[in-house]
């Protein structure tokens, strides 16, 4: 039998491998092993990368690499601005089907050390853009925003991050951060499980804002709510 | 920062600047596909040069024994 590589086994672990490949790791247990090793070293190595962020202190060539993601994600602007802008108040759940962490729980979430929704990193940003085929995005006109914010145990992975403009239609992000603030006050209330308020915000967010606001429309104290910072 | 760390780092410092891209934009989440069309070549290019950087680092831990 032959086995699969370690760049085949990378490829299947990200679920971008053949299917071939897929039935063969289905079947192989030492592939499988194999993979799990690639995987855990990958993490550790991403864990590291990530911690020498441009303001840990590192030698220039380390920070260089560092760097280089920002500048490879100014790249990308150059190689996805033929493509059409496609806006959207809601998120393209093939895009953005939402991520949280599963070991939040109502009482970190309500606890003064709640988590915070953080800046998204460029290159992340970038990721985000490019999922939806967004050129050239302008600065202050999107924000970079969390389909379910940290606030209600949502992560910064792409799966949770979405390109949402402050000025196309009606339902922008301002509004959603309102409703967020709704969702969050009601669960440290004990009106609404935690998991029933990651699902509202995750499934369908202007059909929730309608119903936990009693309206069709955004109320007018929404349009100029403020939380989280334009992406620029 | 522990002697592991120091290590990690000294492997990725060595690394040429494409596969320290591949690495920094893996480790922002973005796919192999993702990756490639960023950097200019094959998915399958950006999946070897990250399983080879694995493989320094298997190499270089197992001197550490």
């Amino acid at each position: 039998m032959k086995h699969l590589s370690d760049s085949e086994l990378l490829l299947q672990a990200s679920g971008e491998g053949s299917l071939e490949g897929a039935l063969h790791v289905a079947a192989c247990a030492r592939c499988r092993a194999r993979q799990g090793v690639l995987e855990r070293r990958l993490q550790e190595v991403a864990v590291a990368v990530r911690s020498a962020g441009p303001s840990a202190p590192a030698a220039p060539a380390w920070r260089g690499a560092v760097w280089a993601a920002g500048a490879v994600a100014t790249v990308l602007l150059v190689l996805i601005a033929s493509r059409p802008a496609a806006p959207s108040e809601a998120p393209d759940p093939r895009f953005t089907p939402g991520a949280v962490n599963a070991s939040v729980t109502r009482e970190s979430v309500c606890s003064a050390n709640a988590e915070s929704a953080v800046g998204i990193p460029p290159a992340r940003a970038m990721v985000v853009f490019h999922r939806y085929s967004i050129a050239r995005p302008e600065p202050r006109k999107y924000e970079v925003d969390y389909l379910v914010p940290p606030e209600l145990g949502g992560t910064a992975d792409p799966d949770n991050l979405w390109p949402q403009p402050y000025t196309k239609g009606v339902w922008n992000a301002r509004v959603k951060d309102a409703l967020e603030d709704r969702l969050r006050a009601m669960v440290c209330n004990r009106e609404m499980d935690l998991s029933v308020a990651q699902r509202e915000l995750s499934r369908d967010w202007i059909d929730a804002y309608k119903r936990y606001f009693h309206t069709d429309r955004p109320l007018t104290d929404h349009a100029g709510f403020t939380k989280d910072r334009p992406w620029e | 920062m522990s002697q592991r760390q120091q290590r990690l780092h000294r492997v990725v410092r060595a690394l040429s600047p494409r596969d320290r891209a591949c690495l920094a934009l893996k480790s922002e989440g973005f796919t192999y596909r993702e990756i490639g069309e960023i950097v200019g070549v094959s998915l399958g290019s950006v999946a070897s040069s990250i399983a080879k950087t694995l493989e320094k680092i298997e190499r270089m831990e197992a001197r550490q024994r």
